[in-house]
């Protein structure tokens, strides 16, 4: 198990590269732009080269940052999103890490790394880092029921916290999106706000907070952040395949074997990533009240709704 | 099925690869400018000091979250009869926390 993980690690980190190069070519193109060109085919190489960069400049510690802490917080976040990502059955039906209630102990990790860029900010001696670190806790308190409960939804329908077995579970009932699509759609919004994707990007804000709690990061600190992003976008989007679209379950994955099931896997990863990139494209940021109000007033009760409706759809209709 | 020795190596595996990663990158540079360890201000006068942040939003965020992953465990286990006393458990630990949770 050992040599498969460290295999993995390169493996996953090169497919958020992917993820994140095709949500910058399709958000470029519904804006009618190009993307990235220049670096291998297509800009396919762009995220690659930009990791890399970032990794040879040179790091700067503002005075009163708190440099340990700093220093700590990349390597754990994006060890974190990679170690969730094991638990995901992305390139075969049976992932290398599962166990009963793995689907909480996600949602458990996922909140560690909320926690940890709310930190960020905190040891970062700037207004701005402290602007967005308390914006993106306001944004965490605000999604994170909605996403839970959109979680919880498709668990209660499939009877099961393990991520493979409600995979598997849509290949005999068909994929859970069926059943619950409010909780399919609640989870996509919360997904966006989690990874802090237009229009849920107030806790960065550029033109308002310089970048907020990313604002003092360089080098190789800046460089393992996106990475981290990129890859909670990857972990974010391949459970929400995995649990709603009957992750890389369809046609032709008897025949052809894991070779089709994750052949499935990336076109319905796609499908979700233009879904964002479409979004991400046509819409603008959300001033932060308004971001909570429709939260709190509007997807939280919804997202409520549609686990009762859950409840009822396990217990009359499957 | 992973035992949690399986699921301690894994994630030691994963932070060890990418402190290794973190150490190739290129580091600090000793003896900068004073102006360039500026925190970023844009243009406005300030001291590079901690601004005196209520540390109580990392607790509401830190309870929040875990209370939030405690009620989703309650509500699965409702379904799962016997098993409900492990959640109450993992609630009434979450409560202590709570309660022994420093005072701002």
């Amino acid at each position: 198990m050992e040599y498969v993980i460290v295999v993995l690690i390169p493996i996953f980190m090169i497919f958020a590269f992917i993820v994140e190069w095709l949500e910058r070519k399709f958000v470029a193109r519904m804006q009618s732009r190009i993307g990235p060109l220049v670096t291998g085919p297509k800009g396919f190489l762009q995220p690659l080269a930009d990791f890399l960069k970032l990794m040879s400049k040179e790091e700067i510690t503002p005075t009163g940052a708190d440099k340990l802490l700093l220093t700590i917080i990349p390597i754990l976040q994006a060890s974190l999103v990679t170690f969730s990502l094991m638990f995901i059955p992305i390139f075969s039906p049976e992932p290398i890490l599962s166990y009963p209630g793995d689907l909480i102990f996600i949602i458990g990790l996922s909140a560690i790394f909320a926690t940890l860029i709310v930190l960020t900010g905190y040891v970062t001696p700037s207004p701005y880092a402290i602007v967005g670190s308390a914006r993106y806790a306001e944004l965490t308190i605000s999604f994170e029921i909605s996403y839970v409960l959109s979680i919880a939804s498709a668990a209660l329908i499939a009877g099961s916290t393990i991520i493979a077995d409600i995979a598997r579970f849509q290949t005999v009932y068909g994929p859970i999106f069926i059943y619950a699509p409010l909780g399919f759609v609640i989870m996509l919004i919360s997904t966006m706000a989690k990874t802090e994707r237009v229009p849920f990007d107030i806790a960065e804000a550029e033109t308002e907070i310089a970048g907020g709690w990313q604002v003092e990061l360089s080098g190789r600190r800046l460089a393992f952040y996106r990475l981290s992003m990129d890859l909670e976008l990857l972990l974010a989007i391949s459970l929400c395949v995995a649990l709603y679209l009957g992750g890389g379950y369809g046609p032709f994955v008897d025949v052809f074997g894991p070779i089709m099931y994750f052949v499935w896997f990336l076109v319905k990863l796609i499908i979700l990533v233009f879904i964002v990139s479409l979004v991400e494209a046509i819409m603008a940021r959300y001033r932060i009240d308004h971001v909570l109000r429709g939260f709190w007033k509007a997807i939280t009760p919804l997202a409520v709704l549609q686990a009762l409706l859950a409840v009822i759809v396990r217990a009359y209709i499957l | 099925m992973v035992t949690f020795w399986d699921l301690a190596i894994a994630f030691i595996i994963i932070v060890v690869f990418f402190a290794i990663l973190y150490s190739l990158g290129k580091g600090e540079r000793k003896g900068k400018k004073r102006e360039a360890l500026l925190p970023f201000v844009s243009g406005e006068k300030y001291h590079p000091m901690r601004v005196p942040y209520r540390i109580k939003w990392i607790y509401y965020v830190s309870l929040f979250t875990a209370f939030e992953t405690a009620g989703l465990l309650v509500l699965l286990a409702f379904g799962a009869g016997v098993l409900i006393v492990l959640p109450l458990i993992y609630i009434l630990i979450i409560l202590l926390a709570l309660l022994l949770a420093p005072k701002e």
